[in-house]
C-alpha cells in the first residue's frame, strides 16, 4: 500500500520544518530505516528515516520548503503496489500539502564555517 | 529545487537521526500519564531520537515557565504556577516502568518560589529513591540565587550528582545569562561541596558563543578551583530567531582537544562533542567511580 512519508513532530514546540536535503531522487529504491531526508527545526537538524522497503514514488517537498507537522514530504511505493492507488495516494497528498500555512520566520541563521 | 542541500544547513557533524514515531509515540503516552515533561522535547534537544530510543529521557520538574529569560533557552518566561505536589510521585514512577538506571531531573528556575523549588526537588529525589533504589539520581539544578539553605534541602536528599551550569564564559553572561551571575554559579558549585562533599558535582558549558579559547580554558580551572568532578561541553544551538545569535561552529576535533585540556586540569569526567549536552549520556559518568 502506497505509504506516506510525513513530517514528524521532534519537539514539543516543534509546529513545522524545513527541508534540507533529499537523499534519494524520485524513482530510486529506499530501504526501510535508511535515511532519506533532512530537515532542520528551529534548532536542529534531523535525519528521517524510511518507514518502508520500495520506491520514492514522488516528493512532494523539494529542498528549501517548510512543511508543517503531520503533513506529508513523499509518498513512497511498496512492491505491488499498483499505479491507480499511487496517483491517487500522490493527489491527497498533494491536496494535503496544498492547503498548509507555514510561517515564513527566519531560522536560526546559518554562520561561515568550514562545512560548505 | 528537488535535490542538493540548501544553505541553511548545518554542519554534517550536528546531523542526527530522528526518533520513529513509534518511539515517540510510546515515551508521550507514558508522559501523559503521569502529566510529566521532558527536557528533551521542550529544549528541542537534537539528541531526543538517541536518548529516547534508548528509552530515557532527562525529567523536567517544577513546570515548564521560567522566571528567567536567558538568551540561548527556548523554554517560555512569565509566571509559573505552584508545584505539583503529585510530580516527584509521578517522575519515580516513570522511572520505574522505563527500568532506568540513571537519571537526570532539572527545573526551571523558580526565583518566586521561597526556596526556589528545593524542596520540591528533594522530595522528587527521594520519591526515585523509595521507589527505584537501584537508580542513581542526578539533579541538575538552578543557582537558587545562591542560598545555601535550598542547597543544604537538596543535598540532604541524597542524590548522587547535583549539576549546576555555568553555560559560558564570564565576558558573555550579561548577554547570554541575564539574571544569573558567574561568581553565584562557581558559589552553588563549591557549597555543594562544602555541605556534602560525597556528592559529585557537575557543570556544562555551550560552545560557539564566541567565546575565546582562553576564556574557556579559564572557565575550566574555575570549575576545578571550586572541586567540580564532571564536565560536559557541546555546541551551542540557536533556539529560534529571536534566541543569541551562533557565533562559530566547532568542530569534532576541537571538542577532542578541549576534553584533554578538561582532564589534564584534573576533572574526573568530560564529555566533550558537538552533540555534548549536560544529561546526555549521564549515567555513564559514574561508571567505574566509587
Amino acid at each position: 500500500m502506497a505509504q506516506r512519508l510525513c513530517m514528524p513532530k521532534l519537539g514539543a514546540t516543534m509546529e513545522q520544518a524545513l527541508i534540507v536535503e533529499w537523499y534519494r531522487k524520485e524513482g530510486e529504491n529506499t530501504l526501510e530505516g535508511e535515511f532519506l531526508v533532512e530537515v532542520l527545526t528551529k534548532k536542529a537538524s534531523f535525519k528521517i528515516q524510511s518507514p518502508v522497503t520500495g520506491v520514492v514514488y514522488t516528493i512532494l517537498a523539494d529542498a528549501g520548503s517548510i512543511v508543517k507537522v503531520g503533513l506529508p514530504l513523499a509518498v513512497l511505493a511498496e512492491e505491488g503496489d499498483e499505479a491507480a492507488a499511487l496517483q491517487r495516494a500522490a493527489l491527497e497528498a498533494e491536496k494535503a500539502l496544498a492547503g498548509q500555512e507555514v510561517s515564513r520566520e527566519v531560522y536560526a541563521c546559518p554562520i561561515d564555517g568550514p562545512h560548505r | 529545487m528537488k535535490n542538493g542541500r540548501i544553505m541553511t544547513a548545518k554542519p554534517p557533524w550536528l546531523v542526527t537521526a530522528a526518533p520513529r514515531p513509534a518511539v515517540i509515540d510510546r515515551m508521550s503516552r507514558l508522559l501523559e500519564q503521569g502529566g510529566l515533561s521532558t527536557v528533551c522535547e521542550w529544549a528541542d534537544c537534537p539528541n531526543i531520537g538517541e536518548c529516547y530510543g534508548r528509552g530515557t529521557a532527562t525529567f523536567l520538574i517544577l513546570g515548564r515557565i521560567c522566571t528567567r529569560g536567558c538568551a540561548f533557552c527556548p523554554l517560555a518566561t512569565g509566571v509559573p504556577a505552584g508545584p505539583d505536589h503529585t510530580e516527584p510521585g509521578n517522575v519515580a514512577e516513570m522511572i520505574h516502568s522505563l527500568q532506568l538506571g540513571h537519571v537526570v531531573i532539572t527545573s526551571v528556575s523558580r526565583d518566586d518560589l521561597p526556596d526556589g523549588g528545593a524542596s520540591h526537588f528533594a522530595k522528587t529525589v527521594e520519591a526515585i529513591k523509595k521507589l527505584c533504589p537501584g537508580t542513581s539520581v542526578e539533579v541538575l539544578v538552578p543557582d537558587f540565587q545562591g542560598s545555601r539553605q535550598a542547597l543544604e534541602i537538596v543535598c540532604r536528599a541524597g542524590p548522587d550528582v547535583i549539576g549546576h551550569n555555568l553555560e559560558t564564559v564570564p565576558r558573555l553572561y550579561p548577554a547570554v545569562r541575564m539574571g544569573a551571575g558567574y561568581a553565584r554559579s562557581l558559589e552553588v558549585l563549591a557549597l555543594v561541596k562544602e555541605i556534602e562533599g560525597t556528592i559529585r558535582t557537575k557543570s556544562g558549558l555551550m560552545l560557539g558563543l564566541g567565546e575565546t579559547q582562553g576564556e574557556l580554558i579559564q572557565t575550566m580551572r574555575d570549575l576545578r578551583s571550586r572541586g567540580c568532578d564532571f564536565l560536559t561541553l557541546g555546541q551551542y544551538l540557536q533556539p529560534g530567531a529571536e534566541h543569541y545569535p551562533v557565533a562559530e561552529w566547532i568542530d569534532p576535533e576541537r571538542f577532542d582537544h578541549y576534553r584533554d585540556v578538561a582532564l589534564d586540569l584534573g576533572f574526573v569526567r568530560v564529555l566533550s562533542s558537538p552533540l555534548g549536552r549536560s544529561s546526555y549520556r549521564a549515567g555513564e559518568m559514574l561508571t567505574g567511580l566509587e
